[in-house]
């Protein structure tokens, strides 16, 4: 097992996010809680782009698969290793936010999905009416979570 | 519903191609390709230095990529006339995918892109062991490096260069409609966007039948006509192949299997790109190749992009050649690549087995084995750490998902089943991989991979010219790494 592929098995583990990436939903749910890890300081060195689903990084697509082959052939090397104390303890700070809140009735990959893309399009306009606005368009689905999820990412000091 | 107004012209101008004929294209290609980031892929070589082995070898990225565009209409058009759903624009935005998929590729292609990854792996950790050994922690832990890769860049070009993103806006497409289909987002559902990247797709399509045709060997001899009329969709919608084209689909799997081990992985090939990424790392360290996303997307708004091609990596190798603080086993390397003077294998083991953990973590254990013996070599024979490598292929998979597919066989929502030729079953009407059915070649090779390891010596020819040849002090090397690791099958 190669370090990023190390790294990120432990880093969603500490987010208690599992690596397996068979379905779109499994592979949604690994992109936007490395992308909210990452804006708490977590950095793993993704770089994201904006994409259908909101928040999204090839070179982690590249990295998640490989781990889930790495997994798969019982490669369990990760095990020997633990995260840095700081980065450790960052994660430690926002596992709670990867739980969905029990009044929002939505899936947990949606909610990510949700979160991912208000913080995303907030450091692009730094502007919550627009965000919203383009939220709201661009995913009607979660339209009717977005004041939830923008009130969760105050809170957690993920968006100024 | 196709109505007049959103009818495209695809045959605006027909263009001569070597491997494709006739290659039509729309107004709006025709305008892509006119634009400086389309016209940068003139000067990038498809297969970087494999050139320096077989001549033909040196086509570009520019005509590869219109290849693809031609090859993924093609498919679309089976897939529609299969599905009876003819969407232009649907069309277009995957014919432009196909176009632009390769747009922001770096010089000498893979090579380089892979040296700024094993750059950036070394550079950076957050990661301490805790077992025996106790707690290593990796070096620079709280600054990851970053970097992107070709797709993503293309991503950025399609976002910011003016021309592009002009061109594309001003004929009613998003960027943010074209990207994901060639950065093979994988949270897009829909299987179609398997056109451009999966086992069947356009890209190694065109690759294999235009490498084929350039270098002159037979192993990309596809009966592309053929896979593209037994095209069909299933009861659950899936593109997938009719089993009378199930040996044509294995010959093409195949075909990649040869390819790469003949070509991508022949021993001079291999040996120069290994020593061409150490050059890279080396102007990385120094500074003068920046690779940070910041960087990169600078020098797409600032046009300094359009310059960054083969010839720009070469005349900068040539200037650091002259340098005289230049290290002497980095200006060794310099003049490999500069003057063609290949490295000689040494030793080589390979070998076709089942991918599995155990036979990884075997080839892992040959490779370390190999590694340790580089102090001994250089300190044995005076010859520099730095001019002795071991190489690997990191293990070669025959189907592109290889075993993947095994543990998702119930999920029909898989990524990575999707990214295999499935074939079509006439009684149920659906489909399943091809590795599935025990008629098929990948039943029983799909689950296998090439494992090569090599060891090269750049040797200083000014130097040994005037000891003992170098053919001696090679099978020195040979005994000598024979009785430090005896019965290995080496060859």
């Amino acid at each position: 097992m190669k370090n990023a592929q190390i790294t990120l098995k432990l880093f969603l583990d500490a987010l208690e996010i599992s690596p397996d990436v068979t379905t779109l939903e499994d592979r949604k749910k690994v992109q936007k809680a490395v992308y909210i890890g990452q804006t708490t300081g977590a950095d793993l060195g993704y770089t994201y782009g904006w994409y259908l689903l909101g928040p999204y990084s090839p070179e982690l697509t590249q990295d998640y698969f490989t781990l889930d082959s790495d997994l798969m052939t019982g490669d369990d090397e990760y095990k020997i290793y633990k995260l840095v104390e700081s980065f450790s303890n960052k994660l430690k700070g926002i596992r709670k936010l990867m739980d969905v809140p029990p009044r929002v009735n939505l899936p947990q990959e949606d909610w990510l999905e949700l979160l991912a893309s208000i913080i995303y399009k907030m450091k692009e306009t730094n502007d919550v009416d627009k965000t919203r606005k383009f939220l709201s368009q661009e995913k009607p689905h979660l339209r009717d979570h977005i004041d939830d999820a923008f009130k969760h990412c105050g809170e957690y000091g993920l968006i100024s | 519903m196709e109505t007049e107004s959103n009818r495209i012209n695809f045959e605006k101008k027909a263009i001569h191609d070597p491997v494709h004929n006739t290659i039509n294209l729309s107004e709006i290609e025709i305008k892509i390709i006119d634009a400086r980031a389309f016209q940068r892929l003139r000067n990038i070589k498809q297969l970087g230095l494999t050139s320096y082995v077989f001549p033909g070898a040196d086509y570009t990225r520019f005509s590869h990529s219109i290849g693809v565009c031609h090859l993924t209409g093609k498919l679309y058009d089976a897939y529609c006339k299969a599905k009876n759903r003819p969407d232009d624009i649907e069309k277009q935005k995957y014919r432009l995918a196909g176009l632009l998929h390769d747009i922001g590729h770096y010089p000498f292609s893979h090579a380089m892109e892979d040296a700024i990854k094993l750059y950036v792996e070394k550079s950076h950790s957050q990661i301490i062991r805790t077992d025996s050994v106790g707690f290593k922690q990796f070096e620079n832990p709280s600054h990851p490096m970053r970097y992107l890769e070709h797709e993503s860049i293309g991503r950025e070009i399609l976002l910011n260069d003016d021309e592009i993103n002009k061109i594309l806006k001003d004929n009613e497409f998003k960027p943010e409609e074209i990207y994901p289909l060639f950065t093979r987002d994988g949270e897009v559902k829909e299987n179609i966007t398997n056109f451009i990247s999966s086992d069947p797709d356009a890209d190694r399509l065109d690759y294999l039948l235009r490498s084929a045709h350039h270098i002159g060997l037979p192993y990309g001899s596809t009966d592309i006509e053929y896979i593209l009329r037994q095209i069909k969709i299933d009861t659950n919608g899936n593109i997938c192949i009719d089993p009378k084209a199930l040996r044509t689909v294995d010959h093409f799997l195949l075909c990649r299997y040869f390819d790469y081990s003949q070509v991508i992985f022949h021993k001079t090939v291999a040996g120069f790109e290994e020593i061409l990424k150490r050059v890279i790392v080396y102007l990385i360290n120094k500074n003068e190749i920046k690779i940070s996303p910041e960087n990169v997307k600078e020098s797409i708004l600032s046009g300094i992009w359009y310059e960054y091609d083969d010839a720009y990596i070469l005349n900068l190798i040539r200037i650091f050649y002259r340098k005289t603080d230049t290290p002497d086993d980095i200006k060794l390397m310099m003049k490999s690549i500069i003057e063609r003077k290949p490295p000689k294998e040494i030793v080589k083991m390979e070998c076709i087995a089942e991918s599995t953990k155990s036979k990884r973590e075997n080839f892992r254990a040959k490779i370390s084995d190999l590694e340790k013996l580089v102090d001994g070599i250089s300190h044995q024979f005076n010859i520099s750490k730095s001019s002795i490598f071991v190489w690997n292929n990191d293990t070669f998979e025959i189907t592109k998902v290889g075993r993947m597919v095994e543990r998702s066989e119930t999920e029909e929502d898989s990524d990575k089943i999707n990214q295999t030729v499935r074939i079509f079953n006439r009684i149920s009407e659906r489909s399943a991989p091809i590795m599935e059915r025990e008629d098929s070649l990948m039943n029983i090779l799909s689950n296998q991979a090439l494992y090569s390891i090599r060891l090269f010596i750049l040797f200083d020819l000014d130097r040994f010219n005037g000891e003992k040849s170098i053919e001696t002090r090679t099978k020195e090397i040979i005994k000598f790494i024979d009785e430090k690791i005896p019965h290995r099958d080496w060859k």
